[in-house]
């Protein structure tokens, strides 16, 4: 029998090094691999709450799904701005990027 | 400690141990590889929760689409580490060596942060089961449910995300399209106009 407080110190284990990852990182596609850390440790804690509180009715899992699909979404829009701003400007280093037009 | 558990634990040494080093590599491509390594850590997690289907959505769309994407972008982009540095500083633990008084900051906010949220967790009660492997015993039946709630109770964000999935696809193509045809070639142009000719 593992404690439900253990999934939910991982989650924030993983929650906190996305953040760390945000706060110090340089290049665009840095800050996107932080982000994917965030949502995973949400969706964890969807899942392990899920289970804990309701273990029939995987309402919680529904939410991890849309979780999952809308940052699917969220990455491949995020991507092509990645790529259009290296097309544009030949750097991703978001300390770089200080006007948004010219 | 049952099997179970020490599995559950191994794991969760695992995801913690490779986040972290996707948050400190400066190499983005080796950042990639042990993200994708989290993402598989994260999704044995789930199965082990029972959520059978999200654990295997998990490894198709994070540790197979998304990890690949990345990589493509990471390679498109020429990004090759995070400072920007190549060559001479380019080493397995290159970002903690320049250690910056604005990591010491982000770091202290980070472990300021991971103490509220220990300090919350940690105190909620209930425990869960350990892994159960019955798979192959009896017919999971969870997917069913899955189903159910999907397509009745929740069919409407449902119907939402895929369209919210639909419109960020024309979006990202519109995004990266280029605007310029491709120029032909002399060759190409001489063959055009010979065969425009009567």
């Amino acid at each position: 029998m593992i404690p439900l407080s253990h999934y939910l110190a991982l989650s924030a284990f993983v929650f906190c090094a996305g953040v760390y990852g945000l706060l110090t990182r340089k290049s665009a596609l840095s800050l996107y691999i932080s982000i994917e850390l965030l949502f995973n440790a949400a969706n964890l804690n969807f899942i392990a709450f899920s289970r804990h509180i309701a273990p029939g009715n995987p309402a919680g899992q529904v939410f991890a799904l849309f979780t999952i699909a809308i940052s699917a979404a969220e990455f491949g829009v995020g991507i092509a701005i990645i790529l259009l701003l290296f097309r544009q400007l030949r750097t991703v280093r978001v300390s770089e990027v200080a006007a948004m037009k010219g | 400690m049952p099997l179970g558990d020490a599995v559950f634990y191994g794991i969760a040494f695992l995801a913690v141990m490779s986040s972290i080093l996707v948050v400190t590599l400066d190499q983005l491509f080796h950042s990639a590889v042990f993200l994708a390594l989290a993402f598989l850590a994260f999704g044995m997690l789930y199965i082990q929760l029972g959520a059978n289907l999200v654990g295997v959505i998990q490894v198709l769309i994070y540790a197979g689409a998304v990890t690949m994407l990345l990589m493509f972008v990471i390679m498109l982009t020429k990004s090759q580490t995070d400072s920007g540095s190549l060559g001479q500083r380019a080493g397995l633990f290159a970002s903690l060596q320049d250690f910056a008084w604005h990591k010491g900051i982000a770091l202290l906010i980070a472990v300021a942060l991971l103490g509220i949220m220990l300090g919350v967790f940690l105190g909620v009660p209930g425990t869960l089961p350990a892994a159960t492997w019955r798979l192959a015993v009896q017919p999971d039946t969870s997917v069913l449910k899955l189903a159910d709630l999907l397509l009745g109770q929740f069919v409407a964000p449902f119907e939402m995300a895929s369209v919210l999935l639909l419109a960020a696809l024309i979006g990202a193509v519109v995004l990266a399209r280029t605007d310029d045809a491709p120029k032909e070639t002399p060759a190409e142009e001489a063959a055009r106009k010979a065969e425009a000719r009567p």
